[in-house]
């Protein structure tokens, strides 16, 4: 889905490295400081049913050993993923005609062993190719 | 028989066919005018039942969808032509092809455009058409 590709552009935009402090739909204990970016679940869209166009959902969540690194990391991811569109989050991915917050940034506390986490969700409105019955 | 699905409509306008298209619809309406008179009572009362012929008949039809544009060939083909057409007043042709090939050819001219769009959502566009004539499309015709 849409979460791999999300976590590529968060990549190229220097927000973390896959593998070693980014991660893609599991959030390993090490690292203290990573980021880690989930598939889930969005509502659908109604033209979904006729048109070639899904949305997806996605989440990103920041752990920091630092509370205010987390907030600031994810406020700075934040910046480049709110109003993101018309185009594919990496050259030849699926074309996103729009990313719409579902909820802004905010903390969710720390886990069991004191580490901030912060997260934030997001609606991807992505159009679908090869469909078999859907224009 | 099944329902027929939405999924596979096709709309187009002077042969183009009309992207990202989500909804249609076509009404047809009758003007009715009252021709009681005093011999229309219902037997064995004195109250008149009420008596109506009709006079004539209207059709619409409308159709809505999501905008698609290019950053260098613009407005999609078919949502461009449809939009012209409303702006000219021309009158223009539609197909409206349901996902069976059976559908209807229609002749008229728009009688509104609008083009729509919202901070959480995408541009939408919509046209109510007058129809003043039509021929039934069935399928390989």
């Amino acid at each position: 889905m849409i979460a791999e590709e999300l976590a590529l552009y968060l990549h190229a935009k220097g927000h973390g490295t896959e593998g070693v402090d980014l991660f893609l739909n599991f959030q390993p204990d090490i690292p203290d400081n990573c980021i880690t970016v989930y598939d889930e679940s969005a509502p659908v869209l109604e033209e979904s049913n006729a048109l070639s166009v899904d949305q997806f959902g996605v989440q990103v969540i920041v752990r920091n050993t630092v509370g205010t690194a987390a907030s600031d990391l994810i406020m700075s991811i934040h910046r480049d993923l709110a109003g993101f569109g018309g185009k594919p989050f990496v050259a030849g991915g699926s074309m996103v005609s729009a990313l719409f917050i579902a909820t802004p940034p905010t903390s969710i506390g720390i886990d069991d062993k004191g580490r901030a986490e912060w997260t934030a969700h997001y609606y991807a409105r992505v159009e679908s190719t090869g469909d078999s019955f859907r224009n | 028989m099944p329902a027929v699905k939405f999924a596979g409509t096709i709309i187009e306008l002077e042969n183009e066919v009309v992207a990202k298209v989500t909804s249609f619809n076509r009404s047809v309406s009758i003007s009715e005018e009252e021709v009681t008179g005093a011999e229309d009572v219902i037997p064995g009362t004195d109250v008149l039942q009420q008596q109506f012929v009709s006079t004539s008949v209207g059709e619409t039809a409308s159709v809505e969808g999501i905008a698609i544009e290019d950053e260098l060939s613009g407005l999609d083909e078919g949502q461009s032509q449809l939009r012209d057409a409303a702006e000219s007043g021309a009158i223009v042709t539609i197909k409206h092809i349901r996902n069976t090939g059976y559908g209807y050819l229609m002749t008229g001219f728009f009688t509104s455009y609008e083009e729509s769009g919202e901070a959480g959502g995408v541009y939408k566009f919509s046209g109510s058409f007058r129809v003043n004539n039509k021929a039934e499309i069935v399928p390989g015709s």
